[in-house]
């Protein structure tokens, strides 16, 4: 079993890099050691006792000569909101590492990312680019807000944008864009990853079946404690011919492709 | 001053403090050795275990909603036969932390054959779940009808040398008449409350939050309810009360053993705080040092005039 820990952290930074999107970077000695691309991390956001459950993160960058991890997030709710207002200095409990990494393998990994799902896949390829492996990512975000941070800071590898209004490179779906991308290029990948919206990932599942490629996707659901205990964040997944309810936490986040259960 | 004395003795089971990991947050135990000291605590509840395996209730399980969660789990488990195949064994030499098997069956021969199998050596006692909220559209749990809690424990302790809790709802309208009913059919305690029946609405898309549309409301939300049904079962019966329901500081501890809870079961926090047990057992243990109480069942039923059990008289 992999160890976890509860380590307190201090906030390093904690920017806004575009509207209502933040980097978090921690200091976590311990946490950093122990952390593999696709892992998470649970922090308590709110000090209030109003809110009581963490909320889980992947890590977007594991630093371990540094002692340092950082997380991106979207404000979506009110443990984000919360998050956002933490200041630098300021001390964040967190738990983790939590969950199976991804497995790394294959010579030339596609990397699939939806939205915040660039954070983990980002930690991913930098894991690649150290075993001297370019991953070839495809990126797909609402508009150029996201696209234009992303261009000037890409993750390791040959990044490919997608924006849903067309405000920056290609116009469409990160799915559609692998698709139009495909045909006029000459690589051949031999692994998939994929991290974001469900159906985002459902759709570069069926990609990658299509390609007879295996493709391991990070999944998310509404988590209670992260580590196994409640059995809050369960998806039915397909395994021996059998069908049982595995936790996103313990036995994920991240599943091969063919264990899902994408209609549910 | 000597260190305080922490021990207690429910039943036969004797507990090196008064703190345990709740049914359904502490995973069967081996979970939350990454956390803290099995060692330090004096036991923990398995998760509800059932006759048969079962994969829980679909959809959306968890939800967060002021100071507390809404959850609708459904029991999933493995089953009596794989859990006492696989985890049971693994507390042959764990002496300190007792293993409390929580049982769930659906009618009174599935308990009985279920408190059979556990006639063990590694399980200190059985925990009889006759009040998960999830396991019907509607809610409606055993332990809401004082026969058939009654006929449930008569057929338990007739195969049973365990000690025999009793987890108690709080979805009850007198929870004195399930409680009267439990110590009249021969339990040995009572712990009390389960999670209280709730909901949430999703308003973006004007449906149920949870999959299974009600759940069971626990964290510090429910602390009032928890503290108040203690102090009334306290006043009703003489079996010990095994308090839980909100329990996430040491003051909260203390409510409950004042109310009249001889032991405590700390639920909800061990997900966000799981090293919350081995905390709060010092904390107590602390606590009676710096007041100079030389055993902490001193405090037990302190703010109940009516206690009715057993009173435990020193310097306090």
């Amino acid at each position: 079993m992999n160890e976890k820990i509860i380590e307190s952290c201090q906030i390093i930074s904690n920017e806004e890099i575009f509207p209502n999107y933040f980097k978090l970077k921690l200091e976590a000695t311990k946490i950093s050691k122990l952390a593999i691309p696709g892992q998470f991390v649970e922090i308590k956001c709110s000090l209030e006792r109003e809110h009581i459950i963490r909320r889980p993160f992947g890590f977007h960058s594991i630093e371990k000569n540094a002692n340092l991890i950082s997380i991106i997030y979207e404000v979506r709710g009110s443990e984000t909101l919360a998050l956002s207002k933490r200041l630098s200095g300021e001390e964040l409990s967190l738990i983790g590492p939590l969950g199976n990494g991804f497995p790394i393998q294959g010579k030339v990994p596609l990397l699939v990312a939806g939205g915040t799902g660039i954070a983990p896949l980002s930690c991913l390829a930098t894991a690649f680019a150290e075993k001297k492996v370019d991953p070839y990512f495809f990126y797909g975000c609402n508009d150029h807000k996201a696209a234009n941070y992303f261009a000037k800071k890409p993750p390791e590898g040959e990044l490919n944008i997608a924006t849903m209004d067309g405000s920056f490179c290609f116009h469409g779906n990160v799915v559609e864009l692998l698709n139009s991308y495909l045909p006029t290029s000459k690589v051949k990948f031999d692994v998939v990853y994929t991290c974001g919206p469900q159906l985002m990932m459902q759709k570069t599942y069926e990609w990658a079946k299509e390609n007879n490629l295996t493709c391991f996707a990070s999944m998310e659901r509404v988590m209670g404690c992260g580590f196994g205990v409640c059995l809050g964040c369960t998806l039915p997944i397909l395994k021996d011919g059998k069908t049982s309810n595995s936790c996103v936490c313990k036995d994920g986040p991240v599943f091969n492709g063919e264990e899902i259960i994408w209609d549910e | 001053m000597n260190k305080p004395k922490m021990n207690v003795n429910i039943a036969s089971m004797e507990l090196i403090n008064p703190i345990i990991g709740a049914s359904g947050t502490f995973g069967n135990g081996l979970e939350m050795e990454d956390f803290l000291d099995l060692n330090k605590i004096g036991g923990f509840c398995s998760k509800g275990i059932t006759w048969l395996p079962q994969e829980g209730n679909a959809g959306r399980r968890i939800a967060e909603t002021p100071a507390g969660l809404l959850n609708s789990i459904g029991l999933q488990n493995m089953g009596i036969v794989e859990f006492i195949k696989n985890i049971v064994p693994q507390f042959r030499n764990k002496t300190d932390c007792k293993l409390i098997v929580n049982v769930s069956g659906k009618n009174v021969e599935q308990f009985e054959n279920m408190a059979k199998m556990l006639e063990l050596p590694e399980v200190a006692a059985l925990e009889l779940n006759l009040s998960c909220p999830n396991l019907h559209k509607d809610g409606i749990v055993m332990a809401a009808d004082p026969i058939t809690t009654s006929q449930v424990i008569i057929a338990v302790k007739k195969v049973s040398t365990k000690p025999i809790i009793v987890k108690l709802s709080p979805n009850v309208t007198d929870i004195k008449i399930i409680a009267k009913a439990a110590e009249n059919a021969g339990a040995d305690a009572i712990s009390l409350i389960n999670t209280v029946l709730g909901m949430a609405i999703d308003i973006k898309t004007a449906k149920p939050v949870l999959g299974n549309i009600t759940g069971g409301l626990s964290g510090p939300a429910i602390k009032p309810i928890g503290v108040r049904m203690v102090w009334q079962v306290a006043e009703t019966v003489k079996i010990p009360i095994i308090g839980l329901g909100g329990i996430e500081t040491l003051d909260d501890c203390l409510e409950y053993l004042m109310a009249g809870a001889t032991a405590l079961q700390v639920g909800a926090a061990n997900l966000y705080q799981p090293d919350i047990c081995e905390k709060l057992a010092q904390e107590l243990e602390d606590y009676c040092s710096l007041k100079g109480i030389q055993d902490y069942k001193f405090l037990i039923g302190k703010a109940n005039p009516n206690f009715r059990g057993e009173i435990f008289y020193g310097q306090d």
